[in-house]
């Protein structure tokens, strides 16, 4: 149970998809003008991740090595138009307006994909759906933070309440591509800062976690193994 | 040999293919169960935009849809409301592709006698905070007003509002800046110009086409 919660944490904080692993950036760019929206994207991804991680952790056993890749795909990709299907079916109206065409994205959501290689692939089905909930949830709520950070910069309310009801001129930089670039930029600098003062407290040089660099993917070593 | 490490080309051509079948099943089974919702999701959709810009009506109000071309040759298209048998109003839709960011679709609920009486946007893709902001319609929530519910009615919006109970122009509403009357934001000329524009196309069809209008729909009664 204690590893479980690990693996759950593992994504919400301490490997968090946006923040650490730098994965998903496109939704985390363009969505997160307003919380509310950062947190639908982020529920939504979290259940595909769910849903894709256990169905692949189930499969992964039989799938030939040479095609995994587009058998994985295949699995994403209908768990998204199910997600999509449903939203349209059941969502408010303004919600999947907002939504509505970054839905199909999830597909090419490196963090789904990711996680099915890297994770999914070698674990078992309940460890595989603990991952895909804790990095669902570790991306629903950075854009979620991020969502509100944008949103109160840009015109002073948070969820659509305004805060500041003397705020009536938006502040376009905030809420626009550039502004989400220098956010996400600054809130990144800051927590390597943070890790990096943590690390030379504790008289070490900051290393980051292993298997968060490009060598946990195997498919240029599967190449050379060919050779 | 284990299927994970098969390496045979049919072999992975056909689970690639029992893959895809599997996946298409589980799609025609959600897409069957949801088709239902999702047409009443929209249908709804459009029957709320209908009800806000229209007086109370009880026809069924797509049973019939007039298709004509405004002056300047936009698409419009026409429905019409009626209450206990009479003539209530009519919605009108204009599709004008020249907003900054595309097409700007514009419902407006128009008077037997040609006025408009309310405009809606539903579809637009201006600028969030500068163009976008001329077109939303939506009661503000502040942290004062949070608990309060949103009284009932369109939310006012002063670049959509000014169209509406006026007589048009000849040549239509145009924004000050090009010399005209109707009120327009800085930062959103395009945007503004294009409001003006869509609302006077629909008052201008409904003054040039009154009659052919009536008539399609059966005379006024």
């Amino acid at each position: 149970m204690k590893n479980l919660l690990n693996i759950l944490f593992n994504g919400i904080w301490k490997e968090n998809p946006v923040l650490v692993l730098l994965l998903g950036t496109c939704p985390t760019l363009a969505l997160t003008t307003g919380a509310a929206n950062g947190a639908g994207m982020g529920l939504a991804t979290t259940f595909v991740l769910v849903g894709s991680n256990f169905v692949i952790s189930c499969i992964s056993g039989i799938v030939p090595r040479k095609i995994r890749i587009p058998v994985y795909i295949v699995v994403i990709a209908t768990f998204v138009t199910v997600v999509d299907f449903l939203l349209q079916a059941y969502a408010p109206a303004a919600l999947y307006a907002a939504l509505g065409i970054f839905i199909p994205l999830i597909v090419v959501n490196c963090i789904v994909l990711g996680r099915a290689e890297a994770f999914a692939s070698k674990n078992n089905p309940l460890r595989s759906i603990f991952d895909g909930l804790g990095m669902g949830l570790g991306f629903t709520l950075t854009l979620t933070c991020l969502g509100m950070i944008r949103e109160f910069a840009g015109s002073g309310s948070v969820f659509g309440v305004k805060v500041i009801t003397a705020w009536t001129t938006d502040f376009l930089l905030p809420t626009s591509a550039p502004g989400a670039f220098i956010i996400v930029g600054v809130i990144l600098a800051i927590r390597n800062h943070l890790k990096a003062r943590a690390a030379l407290k504790a008289g070490k040089l900051y290393v980051p976690p292993t298997g968060l660099d490009c060598r946990h993917c195997n498919i240029c070593s599967l190449q050379e193994n060919d050779k | 040999m284990k299927l994970k490490d098969n390496e045979n080309l049919v072999v992975l051509g056909i689970f690639l293919g029992v893959t895809g079948v599997l996946s298409a099943l589980v799609l025609a089974v959600v897409s069957t169960l949801t088709a239902r919702p999702i047409a009443e999701a929209k249908a709804s959709r459009e029957t709320s935009a209908l009800k806000q810009v229209l007086p109370e009506f009880d026809n069924d109000i797509n049973a019939k849809v007039c298709k004509l071309k405004s002056p300047a040759g936009y698409d419009v298209f026409i429905r019409q409301a009626r209450k206990n048998g009479k003539v209530a109003g009519y919605a009108v839709l204009l599709t004008n592709p020249a907003g900054y960011a595309g097409n700007i679709s514009m419902l407006a609920g128009v008077e037997p006698d040609g006025k408009i009486r309310a405009v809606l946007i539903t579809e637009q893709h201006e600028t969030p905070g500068l163009g976008a902001e001329l077109c939303k319609r939506e009661h503000k929530k502040t942290i004062f007003n949070l608990t309060e519910s949103a009284p009932a009615g369109l939310a006012p919006n002063k670049y959509l509002d000014q169209y509406a109970g006026k007589s048009v122009p000849a040549g239509g509403w145009k924004i000050t800046k090009d010399g005209g009357t109707a009120l327009y934001a800085t930062g959103a000329t395009v945007t503004s110009r294009a409001l003006a524009q869509s609302a006077s196309e629909i008052a201008l069809t409904f003054k040039k086409y009154r009659k052919k209008i009536i008539a399609s729909f059966g005379g006024a009664k």
